[in-house]
């Protein structure tokens, strides 16, 4: 944890005359604050996302987020602390910070705070945590290593999604190359024609094979197909 | 000669098979992608802010933006009193004047930004067949300004090969299905009633200058008549409050009798989520019906008293070339839009009537249906007083994502040799 973050936030908060509370006494978390105050708003939790690795990864910072959300009904007010980051304004929604009331602090690298989005103070609802439960921390102990294995699914997925969606355009370039094969073969009546062969030929209406429902069977694909015929639209 | 043209269709044909694409220019939504999205396009809320540029945000954000576009868009807002200056929403009167820069400046970034999402990264691409859709009141300047934008942003990007613009109405009838028709679009601050027979007959629109703005300011009025003052002004509350008690009555004498007549039977509370306000019109709520009715036709003498009392009346305006007529109700407007079209055409607008866009979704309660109705019932009623019979009204299907569609099939239908006409008003703008 980078101490000048946490020095820049106790001094953003001691000038406006909280004083800081040690989280060590404020009970058992699954998540802890990374420093708390009590002030005129009440309880005061704010925690640190900080760590560039998170900053960078979707996952895993909605994961450090909703574990500060946690924290949510244990204390009147709660902030999420974050380092000035481009990665970071895409993985924030302000509209659920503003839902829960949870706010937004930015903390420079010269302990300098901005306050991205208020908090809003609510009672706190529940009591602290009993005791640890000793088969949650050892299934606290694996989420590092189911985080990465989901992180390295997700990664799969993403890959497959491109792979389908390459598939998906070669099958419908095929299928379109079919359907003219097949509706260029010359029947025996042709064949006897030689003079139809030559014909001028006009534009046909595009195949509508695989592509999506709002094409298929529409009659506007033939309509608009002659368009530039000579004539144009109707009407004007 | 023909034979090479058709080859070459066949080539584009496969290639704008992958690479149409479709821009819906709402009032509050931005819809756009391309046709590989499938059924459904990419929504970004169609609107820009320009930073305070002194301010520390904007710095922390990165700097260096003039105005901020798309789904990062909330974070940049800060709570300042020119707020409302700083947040620009281009399209939300469907027209935008030719020298408001900051509106267009918007337009610019959103498209840049809506492209840019897509870019493939296959050496065979050479710029989408972009199909971009506006209302179909947009004069002239709005279609040059969009070319210029796209041309600008190919020169920038490599990303538009060509582009073309199709009316909202026409988008709507396309994903429809249907030829021949008349559709009504009607938004949150106008409502065009556009006959199409193969393509949109444009001497024939009607535009009116009402919409679900209108809706709003009534619902506001009888806020202030209930004693919810200080609520009326609250754009988002009133908004919030149409939706929830507003009915389209089947014959609003009737209705507004039948509702004095029991008022607790129409009594109406409505508590706004997350807050400690609960709004109880009492008995005002037979109010509730002149909402719905306001939207369709404002011409019942009940309304006079509320223009008396500062209801802004819609009025007549013009836009370039086009009237907006303020108090035609929408039976009327479909009639004289029909009415401009060839007498043998007629009888098939007629029967098939699209209604689209937000200011047509209203709700009809299972209790009330004796005297609320929905808004094809409606349309069908004014119809019917003014003595058409064979009338079939139809509701769009998914509105919000009816013009996307449109533009698709638009994009990859028209043949990539017919090149754009201002006497057609259609066709393609190549860059190359």
């Amino acid at each position: 944890m980078n101490q000048k973050l946490i020095e820049g936030v106790r001094r953003h908060f001691t000038s406006r005359g909280y004083a800081e509370v040690s989280v060590d006494k404020l009970g058992n978390f699954d998540v802890a604050p990374t420093i708390a105050f009590q002030g005129k708003d009440g309880l005061v939790f704010v925690k640190f996302i900080d760590n560039p690795e998170i900053l960078v990864n979707r996952s895993l910072f909605a994961d450090a987020f909703l574990g500060a959300g946690s924290l949510r009904d244990r204390c009147n007010v709660l902030y999420v602390a974050v380092p000035p980051s481009r990665y970071i304004a895409p993985n924030i929604d302000t509209e659920v910070l503003r839902k829960y009331g949870i706010g937004l602090l930015q903390v420079a690298e010269d302990g300098k705070v901005v306050e991205a989005q208020r908090a809003v103070p609510r009672p706190i609802r529940t009591a602290p945590n009993p005791a640890p439960d000793v088969d949650k921390l050892r299934m606290l102990d694996a989420v590092p290593a189911l985080e990465r294995r989901i992180a390295e699914l997700e990664e799969l997925v993403a890959n497959l999604r491109g792979t389908v969606s390459r598939l998906q355009a070669q099958l419908a370039s095929l299928s379109g190359k079919v359907d003219r094969l097949a509706s260029t073969q010359p029947s025996v009546s042709e064949v006897a024609k030689p003079a139809e062969l030559e014909a001028p030929r006009t534009v046909e209406a595009p195949t509508t094979a695989g592509v999506p429902s709002f094409l298929q069977d529409n009659p506007w694909v033939a309509i608009l197909s002659k368009r530039g015929e000579g004539g144009g639209g109707v009407a004007s | 000669m023909e034979i090479y043209i058709g080859k070459l269709e066949e080539m584009s044909e496969e290639y704008k098979r992958k690479y149409s694409f479709g821009e819906d220019y709402g009032t509050s939504d931005y819809k756009f992608g391309p046709i590989s999205l499938g059924e459904r396009p990419e929504v970004v809320e169609n609107r820009g802010y320009f930073p305070d540029k002194s301010s520390i945000m904007y710095e922390l954000m990165g700097g260096a933006r003039e105005v901020v576009v798309g789904k990062e868009l909330p974070l940049y807002l800060e709570a300042r009193e020119d707020l409302a200056a700083r947040l620009v929403y281009p399209m939300r009167n469907g027209v935008i004047e030719r020298g408001d820069e900051k509106a267009w400046r918007v337009v610019y970034e959103i498209t840049k930004y809506g492209l840019e999402q897509f870019r493939p990264s296959v050496s065979e691409f050479d710029g989408f067949y972009v199909c971009a859709s506006l209302s179909s009141v947009s004069p002239r300047y709005m279609y040059e300004k969009i070319f210029d934008i796209h041309r600008s942003i190919d020169e920038e990007t490599g990303l538009v090969k060509a582009v073309t613009i199709i009316p909202q109405p026409l988008a709507v009838a396309i994903s429809h299905k249907v030829p021949t028709c008349v559709v009504i679009e009607s938004g949150h601050g106008n409502t065009q009633v556009c006959p199409i027979s193969q393509s949109p007959i444009r001497r024939a629109t009607v535009a009116l200058n009402r919409g679900g703005s209108d809706a709003n300011n009534i619902t506001s009025q009888i806020l202030y008549d209930a004693g919810y003052g200080d609520l009326a002004k609250e754009e988002a509350v009133v908004r919030r409050v149409k939706e929830a008690v507003g009915l389209v009555p089947r014959n609003l004498d009737e209705a507004v009798e039948r509702a004095k007549r029991e008022p607790e039977k129409y009594r109406v509370q409505l508590k706004i989520p997350g807050t400690r306000i609960t709004i109880d019109l009492e008995r005002e709520s037979w109010a509730r019906f002149l909402i719905g009715e306001y939207v369709f036709n404002p011409n019942h003498e009940l309304f006079e008293s509320y223009f008396k009392r500062g209801l802004p009346k819609p009025k007549d305006v013009k836009v370039g070339d086009i009237l907006f007529r303020g108090m035609l109700d929408f039976g009327e407007a479909i009639v004289e839009a029909v009415e401009k079209c060839p007498v043998e055409l007629q009888p098939y607008l007629y029967s098939r009537i699209l209604l689209s866009g937000g200011n047509f979704q209203w709700k009809v309660p299972r209790e009330f249906s004796d005297v609320a109705v929905s808004s094809v019932a409606k349309m069908e009623l004014l119809m019917r007083e003014k003595g058409i019979e064979n009338v079939k009204v139809e509701m769009a299907r998914e509105p919000k994502f009816s013009v996307w569609r449109g533009c698709i099939v638009y994009s990859y239908a028209v043949p990539t040799h017919y090149e754009w006409s201002w006497d057609r008003m259609e066709g393609w703008l190549k860059f190359r």
